[in-house]
């Protein structure tokens, strides 16, 4: 009966399905960008992978601030309107996370290490599989947030194990013998690898707030 | 018709004052546009009148006898009191100046029904009371329901949106049904109208105030209302509305805003924080006081100045 008043609210649910979609997408293509980087190195493919990855960040970008119209011309009471506003902000930092590494490895042209490739690997799979369940993590919000306690366990949980993954490939790095220059630049493309987990705990944390905001 | 005036334009300001208290929420965060929640504010507030105001017409028509010229002197003098104290910024209730304005003529009457009196102020000292008493009840019952469905965020944003709607139109209703008294019982006390005549009047000008003014009231005194979450503002609105109902029933009309500001002080005492400054409870205070006595001391000198009469002296001039 009341449900013409709720137009613009279905209109923002399907916004950030939307959203979601493309986030994996961005995900996918920067998982796939990594992959090929392991294995054939700098080129045309990595090229094109990074190219694909800075346009579904884009895309993104711009369904971020479709939503944010939507929740201003009044869809969704004031604190909810709030929340998904500083979560969306929050998810928007991994896919601009992502692209910022791409952009890294293709502009400095660093050239990672064989020895150290499969801990690459390992540290970008554990990554993107942690970036994925964001999205479980917020549709479970907009649900029926059975899951929430679970999904930000494991979460925390990958970060850690990433945060260890990171500490051994410095280590492995500053033992090898590069110049210092070229570690420092390895170094940095893995801080910022790192960082992609740390803004999904970052995310989880604020799902949870969410979640025990919206009991009375 | 002229007569009706005064109370015409208590009944305006009544609206315009009280619509924040009914719609305020939901209007100034947007949840609702406010040409919508001003007609649905006016629909109710007839309604609400015309099917259950009587009561409150019958306590106060029977406080004192009434002429037509007493009626008007009524209204005019709690129109004026209201205007001069809003003025001032000092907290006024439309319904605590009418009845301090007939305590007035009942003192020139020679006529006061005491028993009615003292109705009227037992509910006066009850409402801010009770609204905190049907916070402190509804909060805790409302909130396990709403927690034991477990909405998500989509689906709680439209429950409370809708509940913010209906309680804001229950509110209507009972602002309708409990303050129309104010506005035109003295006129059914004089048998200038009838109840049903004055229902309608009433309710009318008090519509006319929410569509005229009740959004810059809202806009302006509404943002400096304590800040309350949707769940909190829907339990305060339901709160008000239920108390201001239960004294309408009584036959007692009550100020909304003190019910409100009960309501809010039970929200405090339900989330273990201040909601409420030191002035808002003064404001109760001196509203039960200041505005009623103020409005019988101007009730009571424009009688005096309108039963003064021109006596010609006459001199006789004695020859010499």
């Amino acid at each position: 009966m009341f449900s013409f008043l709720f137009r613009k609210e279905k209109l923002v649910e399907r916004m950030i399905d939307e959203y979601l979609e493309h986030y994996s997408f961005c995900v996918e293509n920067f998982e796939t960008a990594m992959k090929n980087y392991c294995q054939k190195g700098l080129g045309a493919d990595f090229d094109f992978w990074v190219k694909k990855t800075h346009k579904e960040e884009a895309t993104l970008d711009d369904l971020r601030r479709d939503i944010e119209l939507a929740l201003y011309s009044k869809a969704l009471i004031p604190e909810s309107r709030r929340d998904v506003l500083e979560l969306l902000e929050s998810i928007d930092r991994v896919p601009n996370k992502v692209e910022s590494v791409l952009f890294h490895i293709q502009c400095e042209e660093i050239k990672f290490p064989q020895p150290l490739m499969l801990d690459l690997e390992t540290l970008v799979q554990h990554t993107c599989d942690t970036s994925r369940k964001i999205i479980d993590l917020t549709k479970n919000l907009f649900a029926r947030r059975e899951k929430i306690k679970e999904l930000t366990q494991l979460i925390d949980k990958d970060e850690s194990y990433c945060d260890h993954v990171e500490r051994q490939i410095i280590r492995k790095i500053f033992q090898g013998n590069m110049d210092t220059g070229e570690k420092l630049q390895l170094k940095g493309l893995i801080l910022e690898i790192g960082d992609i987990t740390d803004r999904a705990e970052d995310i989880s944390d604020k799902v949870t707030i969410i979640s025990v905001k919206g009991q009375v | 018709m002229y007569s009706l005036l005064g109370g015409i334009f208590l009944g305006w300001s009544l609206g315009a004052n009280n619509a924040a208290n009914i719609m305020g929420t939901a209007v100034t965060s947007r949840m609702l546009r406010f040409s919508l929640a001003a007609v649905l504010a006016s629909v109710f507030v007839i309604i609400g009148a015309v099917l259950e105001g009587t009561e409150g017409i019958k306590t106060i028509s029977a406080l004192t006898s009434q002429t037509l010229e007493t009626a008007v002197i009524c209204s005019v003098a709690a129109a004026l009191s209201v205007t001069i104290m809003t003025f001032l910024k000092l907290p006024v209730s439309a319904s605590q100046a009418i009845v301090g304005s007939i305590i007035g003529i009942g003192f020139m009457n020679h006529s006061l029904n005491f028993t009615g009196l003292g109705k009227i102020l037992v509910c006066w000292i009850g409402t801010p009371l009770s609204g905190c008493i049907m916070c402190v009840i509804l909060y805790p019952l409302l909130g396990k329901l709403l927690n034991k469905v477990n909405p998500n965020m989509f689906q709680k944003d439209m429950l409370l949106r809708i509940g913010l709607i209906l309680a804001g139109c229950y509110g209507a209703y009972a602002l309708g049904a409990n303050a129309v008294a104010a506005v035109t019982a003295v006129f059914v006390g004089a048998n200038f109208l009838t109840p049903f005549l004055a229902a309608l009047i009433g309710s009318a000008s008090i519509a006319l105030g929410i569509i005229t003014f009740g959004k810059r009231v809202m806009f302006t005194v509404g943002r400096d209302v304590v800040r309350l979450d949707a769940f909190s503002a829907f339990i305060v609105v339901l709160s008000e509305a239920v108390t201001v109902h239960i004294c309408a029933l009584m036959g007692v009309p009550v100020p909304l805003a003190q019910a409100v500001i009960g309501a809010v002080i039970g929200i405090g005492f339900i989330k273990g924080v201040r909601t409420i400054h030191h002035r808002a409870l003064g404001g109760i205070f001196s509203g039960w006081i200041i505005a009623p006595a103020f409005a019988c001391f101007l009730s009571i000198s424009i009688y005096f100045i309108a039963h003064l009469k021109y006596v010609p002296v006459s001199f006789t001039i004695l020859n010499q």
